[in-house]
């Protein structure tokens, strides 16, 4: 039981969507549960997985798909699912928030989606799978099957909106699609090359032996530009704001922190595991042009959220500037530079759901949220607008928050490797986000719509329903959590996970 | 020696403890009130137990839990920090006193929110006295920006928004964008962020870095208010009066100037920063010329409370002088004029208020002869600013003393120059006020005839403080020996 442990996490929701789907024909309402089960599940694999993890010496656990290729010839048929220290970290994020997602959407869901709600949740369980598969699989291939699943089934979830959404979606499919077939073709140069698809080959392989190949180069630049376009990096990022902001409730807060934080992970392991730092170095300018853009991209995307006068949007740009965060950190190949990278991917999921969360609840009660119809906030909804403070706090980088300590890190590393145009866009991108959020409090707090200081009366309190707060509380508290376990996740997890770096 | 106990955590802690409690007294105020009153004695006390093991030489030390490898949310007592910690914590007492007697008749319903964060801003103030290191520093010294907000933006009316914009982003802006990014090259560069006597660098550290961390550092700190970031200050005095009295003449400001003693001492060490001209030439300059600039203009400005803010920027300006004078006593004159200029500063702040509650006047030319009418907040008054210009026998006098005697230890005549013009526009803008309230013809016989002293609750506050800037001149040596035992432990490693 143990040893299939892996499995579960993927074949869990997977069975989900599927069982979902089918009860909702017998019955519609079943498909909630069925789904929360299945999460629910895959939840507690990764949990255990993680102590098997920390007690095991290897510090790596293979599983073979089927028994296929057991000892030790992968081969091209065997499919293989790993689990190390990087993956392990990100498995646990990935479940836990989609656990809070699904129970966080269940009523908005209801009111959203009245009459349209049959296959929603299987379609939410299909994404979660997807996104779990990019995370766990040991296989090249096998990434950009669950790449597919989730571009997929995250493609009909944002269709579920209304009015935009459509036109939204479609643009994300048409340049979801283009990545994913970047991605691909960098693949099948890759396969010709070396003849194998699996991760640890691959690793063994290029960058002893093809080091100077042509052809791998070439599959190494599509791969990347391919997971670029699927997380939204300048200039590919065109789709993301609107496909966000238009998308159901729902759906924003399930694809907004997980979909792009889960392909800078499928970079990130590229780089790093398949091609090694050193072969990350050896291509400078590639690395010059990954670190213009990702500075390019964190100060579009600060800048164009500072013009924005819908709250999700505001959110959506965030998005787009964070994702600068962690493609810079990667590229800087440097120790602090990826440890700050891969923390990210932590903090930011959790930060990005956090402000979701938040926004569902607003949007739940006022049914909008431009930012100047918030006026009051506060006083309406006191718990929901601390935690929008809390959050947008964490996103500035104000310690003790988790978002600190990753923009330390990042810091560190760009100024370890002298690429100070990146510093400069992190602290200005900081510097927007503490404007934004003046601009909230100022709204939300010090604009008192009611008739408190003259009289006693005062706003009812109105918050969302438990169902909801409850998961936006728990995330949002994590943040805290987050940023003062960081030295527990950094020596414990990231340290080990990434490979030897050389020292300047 | 270093002695690991936990006091100085709940000493920061207690404060913070109480704003829950406080919170959650929204409707009795009185014994929402007698919680602070409590939290300020029990914290007071333990402050006090710890006095006697850090004059006998100990530091206390306590680590909390490691935030990054080799950097934890660490706590270190020494005498310095104490001297500052007991400082802010004893000056909570009158102003709550005093915020009582001005808040509770006007029925003010954002009260609790009021104390509450009060509370918490104490708390970050003591934090900083008492962090071990640069990261512990930084947190708290944002706490403190943060939970100082509400307070300055208190009234909810635009010009108190006006005022609360311009304060988080001047103090946001330079933290995030310099301080920050310095502190990180620190750490960089070191891998420590720890406060130790003889700093962090190594010998090899190229001084052009060390310059530019400094400036960065003495920018980044911009509570210390060095011009040109000083702006944020005149433009908090929006807030109520006990607002800008501890929080902006004592806790805030204090702890901007504070970091920076902390950071030259400990990280840059004294000896460096003795050895190398460029650095403190720079320092020097900065807060000279931030010193004669903020006395001209206060001499210029007519309303009280702007008066007093940018007199507050000029002798903050004292302070960061005297550690750029790299000498032991400059450093000591610094330390010792953070209690004399609070105690000094709040007690003029306090009469601002005051005067405005009695006759709604808000300009100094409005004050001609009001003396006659509220003696004893004029006379408090009177002996506010005698102790801010550096008179004897109030405190001010010694802090300057160990000053000017730095200024010739390290050879810098022009220093004592600067110090000396300034205290005679200090007394040139402050003793007017005091002469006309008391001597000058009324302007207008009619508008202050029904003036009378404010409630006693706000008197009697007044009092305490103007009787403390007498006391702490004659006190002043058990002041000089908590200074002492930092100077042993940060100024005289070698």
């Amino acid at each position: 039981m143990i040893k299939h442990l892996p499995i579960f996490i993927v074949l869990a929701p997977l069975l989900g969507a599927v069982f979902a789907a089918l009860t909702s024909w017998y019955r519609p309402k079943l498909s909630f549960p069925v789904v929360l089960s299945g999460l629910f599940i895959s939840f507690l694999s990764s949990f255990c997985l993680i102590f098997k993890l920390l007690n095991s010496e290897s510090g790596i656990i293979h599983y073979q798909l089927g028994g296929w290729g057991d000892k030790g010839e992968y081969g091209i048929v065997g499919i293989q699912i790993t689990v190390d220290y990087l993956n392990s970290l990100i498995l646990t994020a990935v479940t836990i928030i989609s656990l809070l997602t699904a129970i966080f959407s269940s009523q908005s869901v209801n009111r959203e989606l009245a009459g349209q709600q049959r296959y929603f949740f299987a379609l939410f369980s299909l994404l979660v799978t997807g996104l779990l598969g990019i995370t766990i699989t040991g296989d090249i291939f096998n990434l950009y099957v669950f790449m597919e699943i989730a571009a997929l089934s995250s493609y009909a979830l944002i269709a579920y909106g209304k009015g935009r959404s459509y036109m939204a979606s479609f643009n994300y499919l048409i340049m979801g699609t283009m990545g994913a077939c970047l991605y691909l073709l960098g693949v099948g140069f890759v396969f010709v090359k070396t003849g194998t698809l699996n991760i640890e080959n691959l690793s063994l392989l290029i960058p002893q032996t093809l080091q100077a190949s042509q052809a791998v180069f070439v599959g190494f630049v599509l791969i990347i530009v391919g997971a670029w376009a699927k997380m939204a990096f300048f200039p590919m990022h065109g789709w993301l704001p609107n496909a966000y902001t238009y998308a159901p409730t729902a759906s924003g807060a399930l694809l907004a922190p997980l979909a792009t934080k889960v392909s800078v992970y499928a970079m990130i392991r590229i780089m790093i595991t398949v091609y090694s730092i050193d072969y990350v170095l050896k291509s400078p300018n590639i690395q010059t042009a990954a670190l213009l853009l990702s500075s390019i991209s964190i100060l579009v995307g600060s800048f164009f959220s500072l013009t924005q006068t819908n709250l999700r949007k505001i959110a959506c740009y965030f998005i787009v500037s964070e994702i600068g965060y962690m493609v810079g950190g990667a590229w800087l190949a440097n120790d602090p530079g990826l440890k700050g990278a891969v923390y990210h991917i932590i903090a930011d999921a959790a930060m990005t759901s956090a402000l979701f969360m938040v926004i569902g609840c607003i949007l739940f009660r006022t049914g909008q949220v431009e930012l100047k119809k918030l006026d009051g906030l506060f006083y309406k909804m006191p718990i929901t607008f601390i935690a929008l403070v809390i959050t947008m706090a964490a996103l500035i980088g104000v310690p003790p928050t988790c978002g600190f300590f990753s923009k330390f890190y990042l810091i560190q590393g760009a100024a370890q490797a002298g690429t100070w145009h990146f510093a400069g866009a992190l602290l200005i991108s900081s510097l927007i986000k503490a404007v934004i959020l003046f601009r909230i409090i100022e709204i939300g707090y010090n604009k008192v719509p009611n008739p408190a200081k003259e009289g006693n009366k005062t706003i009812p309190r109105d918050e969302a329903p438990l169902s909801m707060l409850i998961p936006t509380l728990i995330v949002t508290l994590s943040l805290i959590a987050l940023g003062i376990f960081t030295d527990t996740l950094i020596t414990d997890f990231i340290a080990k996970a990434l490979p030897e770096i050389p020292a300047p | 020696m270093e002695e690991a106990q936990s006091t100085p955590f709940w000493i920061v802690l207690i404060s913070s403890m109480a704003a829950v409690l406080i919170s959650l007294c929204r409707r009795a105020p009185n014994i929402r009130e007698a919680i602070i009153f409590l939290a300020a004695i029990i914290k007071l006390a333990l402050l006090l137990m710890l006095a006697p093991g850090v004059l006998d030489g100990k530091l206390y030390t306590f680590t909390l839990i490691n935030l990054l490898p080799n950097v934890g949310l660490s706590f270190k007592v020494d005498g310095a920090g104490l001297l500052f910690a007991f400082v802010s914590v004893t000056l909570w007492i009158p102003v709550t006193i005093y915020s009582i007697g001005l808040l509770r008749p006007k029925n003010d319903l954002s009260q609790t929110r009021f104390y509450a964060c009060f509370s918490i801003a104490i708390s970050s103030a003591v934090g900083v006295a008492f962090s071990a290191n640069l990261l512990t520093m930084f947190i708290f010294y944002e706490i403190l920006s943060l939970s100082t907000y509400p307070l300055v933006t208190h009234n909810q009316d635009d010009e108190a928004i006006k005022g609360g914009r311009k304060y988080l982003i001047y103090l946001l802006t330079t933290s995030v964008g310099l301080a920050l990014p310095a502190m990180i090259i620190v750490y960089q560069q070191t891998g420590s962020l720890d406060f130790m006597g003889g700093g962090v660098f190594k010998d090899q550290t190229s001084n052009t870095l060390l310059t530019v961390l400094a400036v960065m550092f003495l920018y980044g700190f911009a509570k210390a208010g060095l011009m040109p970031f000083h702006a944020w200050l005149p433009g908090a005095m929006v807030a109520p009066a006990p607002v800008s009295s501890l929080l902006h003449a004592v806790a805030v400001v204090k702890v901007g100037v504070f970091s920076i003693i902390r950071v030259m001492t400990g990280i840059f060490g004294v000896d460096r920063l003795a050895n190398t001209p460029s650095l403190t030439m720079i320092i020097c300059i900065i807060a000279g010329i931030t010193l004669v600039t903020a006395s001209l203009i206060a001499l210029s400005q007519d309303n009280l409370k702007a008066r007093l803010a940018y007199s507050t920027i000029g002798q903050l300006s004292y302070i960061i002088l005297g550690v750029g004078l790299a000498s032991e006593s400059g450093i000591a004159g610094a330390a010792l004029h953070i209690p004399m200029h609070a105690v000094g500063k709040i007690t003029l702040f306090l009469c601002a208020g005051a005067i405005y509650e009695a006759c709604g006047a808000k300009y100094i030319s409005q004050m001609n002869g009001i003396g006659r009418k509220i003696p004893l907040t004029m006379t408090a008054f009177f002996l506010g600013s005698l102790c801010v210009i550096g008179l004897p026998p109030t405190g001010g006098f010694i802090s300057k003393w160990y000053l000017l005697n730095g200024t010739l230890d390290s050879n810098q005549q022009w220093a004592f120059v600067i110090f000396l013009i300034s205290s005679l526009l200090n007394a040139a803008y402050f003793l007017p006020i005091a002469y006309k309230a008391f001597f000058a013809l009324p302007s207008d016989e009619a508008k202050y005839n029904k003036a009378s002293e404010p409630s006693m609750l706000m008197v009697i506050p007044m009092l305490l403080t103007a009787t403390g800037c007498l006391l702490v001149f004659f006190f002043s040596n058990t002041m000089y020996q908590f200074v002492e035992q930092f100077l042993n432990v940060y100024a005289k490693s070698n």
